[in-house]
């Protein structure tokens, strides 16, 4: 039997991000929180980035209580003079991105025959092209430092299979989108050592999930009894377990996947 | 319409076809559609017995077959399928492995000798039946097109129980990808059609028959109300695709599958 020192050495080689710096989109709650106090535990410096700015510095002075580094920056993914000021302001503060979430997504439901093309466009502006703008920014910095990096996307499993009817064409077209985008920055930027990987959540019990059936009739596939084989919605720190496996060294050789924390739902 | 159109598109005239398991599975669908669409048909069976109808409604509706008792299971009962056909017609130019058993049943339940009959029938025969396919229709030099009718079990679970015959034709999918990969340089293309719930064109065995009849099969393909959003599938539905792939229009498609599941998997 290896004792305690044998099996943390091996593990702190895989899993401990110390000196790193991680850039987590939508952190202010839910899952982006989770992911952050998480990171914060394993040694990483964490931008915590979000539209809410009080609500990002309570989340960064929870992880600062606890002893970690946390800084909170305002970001506005839709907007890119946000997204190119907030990296502007990691590099003042830190000099440099090692790892990137893009977790900021917009959740509004709208029902598929009433939907507005500016609700439709709200869906693009933040999911897609807030993920591409900040992919962009991050890759920049790892590409001018020569460390590489690695970037954590995070998708939804309804990218790949239907969860909810009439409500979510908009944000599982913008996800499916940020799984494509994944594959391409993958491809594009692995000899320069940038890993690009796609985490698919089913349900979670975070915040954001919560607003939503309070407002719309839910129904779909993934409502019916016995469809999670697990038989429960995932506690939003199973998904960051995940982002921090993929952002992390032990997934050194993994890039351009989408890999689902989904309870099974995927094979049910 | 214009029925040109559809010879140039879809038309095999004069093309040689070789079907196994011939009376079970979608066999029968597809050797009398692939006859339609002009082809002389070899049904090929371990029972005669079976063959004889599917011979018989092919030369009514004015088409040309004959049978040849094949085990496809046994490697020197394929091979003298293919020398045979080779020496009485000449080369195919189109193989349907139609042949398949699915055995469902819990994997602690599965004996290795139940494991090994499984992959004998589900993925071994599928290998005897390309190997010498492809090793007749390279010496052609004239290509050939091969299709596998396997299963969207192979990709999705169906039915619990379906750990063997799963694997067995995911091993079929792997096997078709590489084949693909291997002959395109001799214009062998080479696909898998694969269907869900086609009603009755599955063999099952006995025994799961005998769970069937018990109400003892579980699992997502059972859901029929919720999982099925096109409802079930007509046998001729896997004939149409295997005509596709088989046909001139199906002249760039090599190593895939289509799913004929009616919106399974998506649901």
């Amino acid at each position: 039997m290896y004792n305690d020192s044998q099996i943390g050495a091996r593990l702190a080689t895989m899993f401990n991000l110390a000196g790193k710096v991680v850039v987590i989109t939508g952190a202010a709650q839910g899952l982006g929180r989770q992911t952050a106090r998480l990171f914060a535990e394993v040694g990483a410096q964490v931008v915590i980035a979000d539209l809410n700015l009080e609500a990002a510095k309570v989340a960064a002075a929870e992880i600062e209580a606890r002893g970690g580094t946390a800084v909170a920056l305002m970001i506005d993914v839709a907007d890119h003079a946000s997204v190119a000021a907030l990296f502007t302001d990691v590099d003042t503060k830190f000099g440099q991105v090692d790892i990137l979430i893009n977790n900021a997504a917009h959740r509004a439901k709208a029902e598929f025959f009433d939907m507005t093309v500016e609700q439709w466009d709200a869906m693009q502006e933040v999911t897609l092209r807030g993920t591409f703008l900040c992919c962009r920014e991050a890759i920049r910095r790892m590409q001018a430092k020569g460390t590489g990096g690695s970037i954590v996307n995070i998708s939804s499993v309804g990218s790949v299979h239907p969860t909810l009817w009439g409500v979510n064409a908009h944000y599982d077209a913008a996800k499916a989108g940020v799984d494509s985008l994944t594959r391409s920055l993958a491809s594009e930027f692995a000899s320069e050592r940038v890993r690009v990987n796609s985490v698919l959540p089913g349900g979670m019990t975070s915040e954001g999930a919560a607003k939503i059936s309070d407002t719309y009739r839910i129904r779909g596939p993934m409502i019916g009894a016995g469809r999670i084989p697990l038989g429960r919605i995932a506690d939003p720190m199973e998904v960051a377990q995940v982002v921090l496996f993929l952002a992390s060294p032990a997934a050194s050789y993994v890039t351009g996947q989408i890999l689902a924390a989904d309870g099974g739902y995927m094979v049910s | 319409m214009n029925p040109e159109a559809l010879q140039r598109l879809f038309g095999i005239e004069g093309k040689l076809a070789v079907i196994t398991d011939s009376g079970g599975n979608s066999s029968s669908d597809v050797a009398q559609v692939l006859a339609a669409a002009g082809a002389k048909v070899v049904v090929a069976d371990k029972e005669s017995a079976r063959m004889q109808p599917i011979l018989d409604q092919i030369k009514v509706a004015g088409g040309e077959a004959i049978a040849v008792a094949t085990d496809v299971e046994n490697e020197a009962s394929v091979i003298a399928l293919f020398d045979q056909v080779e020496r009485a017609w000449g080369t195919p130019d189109i193989v349907v492995n139609c042949a398949a058993m699915n055995n469902c049943r819990p994997l602690t339940e599965f004996t290795e000798s139940a494991w090994d009959e499984v992959i004998s029938m589900d993925l071994k025969s599928v290998f005897f039946c390309m190997r010498e396919a492809i090793r007749h229709m390279k010496a052609s030099a004239r290509g050939g097109r091969i299709v596998n009718i396997t299963t969207m079990g192979s990709l999705h679970p169906v039915l619990n129980g379906n750990g063997a015959y799963g694997a067995a034709r995911a091993g079929v999918n792997g096997l078709v990808r590489s084949a693909a990969l291997d002959y395109a340089k001799d214009n062998i293309l080479i696909n898998n059609v694969m269907p869900g719930a086609v009603q009755g064109k599955v063999r099952l065995h006995p025994e799961t028959i005998a769970r069937l009849e018990r109400g003892e099969l579980t699992g997502p393909g059972m859901d029929t109300e919720r999982r099925r959003p096109l409802g079930w599938g007509k046998p001729e539905d896997i004939a149409a695709a295997v005509l596709y792939l088989v046909g001139p229009s199906g002249g760039y498609i090599t190593g895939h599958g289509i799913v004929l599941d009616g919106g399974f998997l998506l649901s």
